[in-house]
């Protein structure tokens, strides 16, 4: 596995998958920020070494120890909007570059071509633990409480960013470092 | 005023102790542990007060009086519950008769009774503490989760010539609401009845035995029936209010007010339910709704304490036990709770699972 650091996360990818820390990359610092159309990137560009090709948008938020001063981004659809607009800006910034044969996206050129390339959307979204059970097993009127909400917001949260996507045939997925499915074959963790 | 409220054996409970607040109370609990039915009892036993306190003609022998009002109960139980015979009221395989206890302001000291005395064949109640009347209690209200201004024109002469399906509350309510307006609502009332106008976009009005709503912003008048069935809920409120049958002596029962509200017209609700209880009125109501139950906790989160909470919940007997708060985190078992829980979780992973092959 080959582990890339995002603040206060850990993440880690299959040897063989095509990486990209999209966001600090050369080719993202330089043409794209200098063209100055103030395109957006995501946090990491990959593609699974997967037929028929996939490519995965994936973007970072850690929330931890800052929801009161996310609440009303994640509760107003401001966030989704922001996601779906640096999907949006990493695709055609990465299409232009693939097209122009810039070095650092050569590796991933081919997949972005492909006519039968599946892209989809991955929001790793990370708040506070939540309460959990208690020694008895017995989670207190207050924990779910706290749950509900929680699990609301994300489910909302990530119907409307389908929502947004999905006309364009784009998929998306929302998940914590603890509720990535061992199917997509990468993790995150908190450091 | 109902203070408290005593049962055992009574329907779904084997022993439940309701100590109300002067405010506004929630009953909470999934169906079948027996919310409606602590609303119709204080209801009935409520109406059965009102009418109690009527003057006497003192024509009547002690024993004739004792038989009236033991009769006068009964005929409250029976016609709010629509049972056969009081005996159903009892809980499935308790050995002794249901009994309740009732306190209220307006009685001194309490109003005692037990349907032990019933049987399959005939209903009887004794009265084990005839009330003793400081003052006469106002009737209280009752609110059916059902709607009622779509079949108000008319009800209150078929109920009284046909055995029609409905409990007596439906009765009690189409009466209240043909009561003609106040000239002037109390001062305090009228923002609320600002609030409730605003709600329905309109004022309700009773014409020729209907109610309609005419807009705010003028144009004609709509009849009742082609409003939503939300807004003919909020329509029911603002018409006891403009008519005075809802005041802040009468003690209002509601069984699920969000019943057919959209969640816009239900945080409404909820700040109305709690601008009344601030101003004096006894609210004592049965929900399913957790939207409902949420935006009764955020609104009293600069208050805690001015709501009370009473969570039912079916025990291994499927005896209901009640579990009673001042604030909503402190309430065990609340089912809507669990349910929603269990869907948000369920939705968040569909949703994920539905682009898990991209």
């Amino acid at each position: 596995m080959r582990t890339f650091d995002e603040g206060r996360l850990r993440f880690a990818f299959p040897q063989p998958w095509l990486v990209l820390k999209y966001d600090d990359c050369a080719y993202y610092r330089g043409p794209v920020e200098r063209s100055g159309a103030g395109l957006a990137a995501v946090d990491f560009v990959v593609a699974p070494t997967t037929v028929p090709e996939r490519l995965l948008l994936l973007e970072v938020k850690d929330f931890r120890q800052r929801a009161v001063e996310n609440r009303a981004r994640l509760g107003k659809g401001k966030l989704a909007v922001e996601i779906t607009q640096k999907a949006l800006h990493s695709l055609a910034a990465l299409y232009v570059g693939a097209r122009s044969n810039v070095p650092k996206l050569r590796p991933l050129a081919l997949t972005l071509c492909a006519p039968t390339l599946a892209l989809r959307v991955v929001l790793l979204l990370e708040e506070d633990p939540l309460p959990s059970v208690s020694a008895g097993g017995h989670l207190s009127t207050r924990a779910k409480l706290a749950r509900v909400g929680s699990t609301s917001r994300r489910g909302d949260l990530l119907l409307e960013l389908k929502g947004k996507l999905k006309a364009l045939g784009i998929g998306a997925v929302l998940y914590g470092c603890d509720d990535v499915p061992a199917r997509e074959g990468w993790t995150a963790t908190r450091l | 005023m109902l203070k408290r409220l005593y049962v055992r054996n009574f329907t779904v409970f084997a022993e439940a102790d309701f100590a109300f607040s002067p405010g506004l109370n929630v009953i909470v609990g999934a169906n079948g542990t027996g919310k409606s039915h602590v609303l119709k009892l204080g209801y009935a036993v409520g109406v059965y007060l009102g009418k109690l306190a009527k003057p006497r003609t003192g024509q009547h022998s002690a024993e004739v009086e004792a038989f009236a009002v033991q009769a006068g109960l009964m005929n409250s139980l029976q016609a709010v519950f629509q049972t056969t015979g009081l005996w159903a009221l009892r809980r499935t395989g308790a050995t002794t008769g249901p009994q309740v206890r009732a306190v209220y302001d307006e009685v001194a000291g309490e109003v005692d009774f037990d349907l032990s005395r019933s049987t399959a064949s005939t209903s009887g109640v004794v009265v084990l503490t005839p009330p003793n009347l400081a003052e006469a209690p106002p009737a209280p209200l009752f609110i059916p989760a059902k709607e009622v201004l779509s079949f108000f024109a008319g009800f209150s002469t078929l109920y009284r010539k046909y055995n029609l399906a409905f409990d007596q509350t439906y009765l009690d309510l189409c009466e209240a609401l043909s009561v003609p307006l106040l000239r002037e609502p109390a001062p305090a009332l009228q923002p609320v009845m600002r609030s409730l106008e605003g709600l329905m976009g309109g004022q309700v009005r009773l014409e020729d035995g209907r109610f309609y709503l005419y807009p705010i912003r003028g144009g004609e008048r709509q009849e009742i029936n082609l409003a939503a069935e939300g807004i003919r809920k909020i329509a029911t409120l603002a018409q006891l209010i403009a008519n005075g049958s809802l005041t802040a002596q009468t003690t209002l029962f509601w069984d699920e007010p969000e019943a057919n509200l959209n969640p816009a017209l239900i945080k409404e609700l909820a700040a109305l339910l709690l601008q009344l209880a601030k101003l004096g009125f006894q609210i004592i109501l049965a929900t399913h709704s957790l939207f409902l139950l949420k935006e009764f906790h955020i609104l009293t989160q600069q208050q805690p304490g001015s709501i009370r909470y009473f969570g039912l919940s079916a025990d291994a007997s499927d005896a209901t036990q009640v579990a009673t708060a001042d604030e909503l985190p402190l309430l065990p078992d609340i089912v809507a709770l669990d349910a929603e829980l269990v869907q948000s979780d369920a939705f968040l992973s569909v949703l994920n699972a539905d682009d898990a092959h991209v």
